[in-house]
């Protein structure tokens, strides 16, 4: 196994709108071939630190470098362009083309664009990878809401990105679901550099991540392996309100 | 790559072609009148359905492109006799993309209906700066006196209108065209997937607005005498609106399937009912919206997908 470095940077990143402080100088880094969980009670800014991540909001303060590539100021097209790609908390398809042209829309203009001709083929391998497999010419109107999720993620996957943002991906999933979904994620980890899972689904964290970060009112609380982390009287009073599992 | 239905589409569309521009050959001149109105909106209905149409950006200012193209056709026979007549088309049709350059950097960040009301206030402004220069120069308005007649703008209209569905159609086959559609679906997701939405929404705006200032740069002859009222009339934007909607703007052919009755229509009320076409406009573009609002081209495709499935499942 080749060694891991440091892929993704955030540094002291505050975003305010108005009077509040949504995140609070958050700093960690996301090293590569990990799978780093983003964790916290509702309100604490996981959702806020990812759309800064992606580029849907601009930061207030702070700095975000992916591989020395500083993504400070960047707009959500740019970073998308340099490897990072993500799902959304409420899924986001666009309803009037199909499951197919959802995918292929992260494959003609993402990280590696492909050409129409090789846009097809990818678009119809991730489909397989994902578990829809012959489900391309179906409307999004006519998808399980697991499915869905799956044609939200096959949309981020064919770009090839190097970061992948997942956003409450495994929210909503009844229990059979959540399995499956546990185990597409874990297929992930060889084809990213690196996941950032943020998840309410404390088992999904277990099985998932390597390390992860806690919030509670947009600062970070804790940080570390995952069973320690979740260990400490902080965290268990902020976020799991003293009732783990 | 092009496909064989493609091919025997060209050829279709080549033979009907070569029909229509023999009109003025066989046809009575009020035929070609009503043609003359028909290719002339034809070119602006479809224009400006290639950017409005996928990305929901309702334009409510190609009055604005259509007047300063007029003006571009007038002040040059006025005073640059010397250029020949189709460089001011190809000067109007430049003055229109950077007019709509500059109208796109400030105006494409707004979404929804404050994009609506700003192109419609930019082109009422425009006619305003106008009419106020021209009352400052103590001119009312500028005689178009050209030797061209309806036939010859029927021609040029012609020609516009192959040009913006060759424009059209390259655009749609393209991975512009998907990012349009993914655009007017969902900007964020557009954004997210790597698409500069910005740059995109300007430069296809500089289609529809060049092409209609080349309309009005065309049309201008046929006028003899233009003044901004007639050049810049509001009326022109909802019309345009209005024809678009009602063929509907998911194929490219649907402007010409909702010019073409709108057109004729029109020519009935307004020999019929003079005073009441712009009452009657406004009933028009509520029973379209209510009642089809997909448009003639929706009710088509929806037609064609039962009867297609009715032919495979039954």
């Amino acid at each position: 196994m080749s060694a891991t470095h440091n892929l993704l940077t955030l540094d002291s990143i505050t975003k305010r709108f108005g009077g509040l402080v949504a995140v609070n100088t958050l700093s960690f880094e996301v090293e590569s071939k990990s799978v780093h969980g983003l964790i916290g009670p509702n309100g604490s800014g996981k959702s806020t630190t990812l759309n800064l991540l992606s580029g849907a909001l601009a930061l207030s303060s702070g700095e975000i470098t992916l591989d020395h590539s500083r993504l400070t100021n960047l707009s959500a097209h740019q970073i998308s362009k340099l490897g990072i790609s993500r799902t959304f908390q409420l899924v986001r398809l666009l309803p009037s083309l199909t499951v197919a042209e959802n995918v292929m829309v992260g494959g003609l203009f993402g990280h590696r664009p492909y050409g129409f001709r090789d846009a097809d083929r990818a678009v119809s391998a991730v489909l397989d990878r994902v578990g829809l497999g012959g489900k391309g010419g179906l409307m999004p109107g006519q998808l399980t809401y697991i499915d869905t999720k799956r044609v939200e993620l096959a949309r981020a996957l064919i770009s090839q990105p190097r970061v992948l943002l997942l956003d409450e991906w495994l929210a909503g999933l009844n229990p059979t679901e959540l399995e499956a979904g546990i185990a597409l994620i874990a297929s992930l980890r060889e084809e990213c550099e690196a996941i950032i899972v943020v998840e309410h689904v404390m088992e999904a964290i277990r099985s998932l991540c390597d390390r992860c970060v806690v919030m509670a009112s947009g600062s970070k609380i804790a940080e570390g392996d995952v069973e320690t982390v979740l260990n400490q009287p902080a965290v268990i009073e902020a976020y799991l309100g003293g009732d783990d599992d | 790559m092009i496909s064989s239905g493609e091919i025997r589409n060209f050829l279709i569309y080549g033979v009907l072609l070569a029909l229509v521009a023999t009109l003025p050959f066989w046809g009575q001149d009020y035929w070609l009148t009503i043609g003359v109105t028909i290719a002339s909106f034809a070119a602006m209905v479809t224009s400006w359905s290639i950017f409005s149409g996928p990305t929901h950006y309702i334009s409510l200012s190609t009055a604005a492109f259509f007047g300063v193209g007029s003006y571009t056709t007038a002040l040059g026979i006025e005073y640059f006799p010397e250029l020949p007549y189709w460089t001011l088309l190809v000067i109007a049709g430049g003055l229109g993309a950077v007019m709509a350059l500059l109208v796109g950097l400030t105006t494409l960040r707004l979404s929804g209906v404050y994009f609506v009301i700003f192109t419609l206030g930019l082109a009422e402004l425009i006619r305003q700066v106008v009419t106020w220069l021209q009352n400052w120069s103590g001119q009312k308005g500028l005689y178009v006196l050209t030797d061209l007649g309806d036939r010859e703008i029927y021609w040029q209209f012609l020609g516009l209108c192959v040009l913006v569905y060759i424009v059209g159609w390259l655009i749609q086959r393209s991975k512009v065209g998907l990012a349009l559609r993914v655009i007017g679906d969902d900007e964020e997701v557009a954004k997210h997937a790597g698409i500069h939405s910005a740059r995109l929404k300007v430069l296809l705006f500089m289609i529809p607005g060049a092409v209609a200032a080349v309309a009005g740069a065309i049309l201008a002859p046929r006028y003899i005498y233009i003044e901004p009222m007639l050049a810049f009339t509001p009326l022109l934007s909802f019309q345009v609106v209005i024809m678009a909607l009602l063929g509907g703007t998911g194929r490219l052919w649907g402007g010409l399937i909702g010019v073409i009755p709108f057109v004729l229509v029109w020519e009935a009320i307004a020999i019929s009912l003079p005073n009441q076409t712009t009452l009657l406009l406004g009933v028009a573009f509520l029973v379209i919206v209510y009642f089809i609002p997909k448009g003639f081209v929706g009710i088509l495709l929806d037609l064609r997908r039962r009867l297609m499935s009715g032919g495979r499942e039954g």
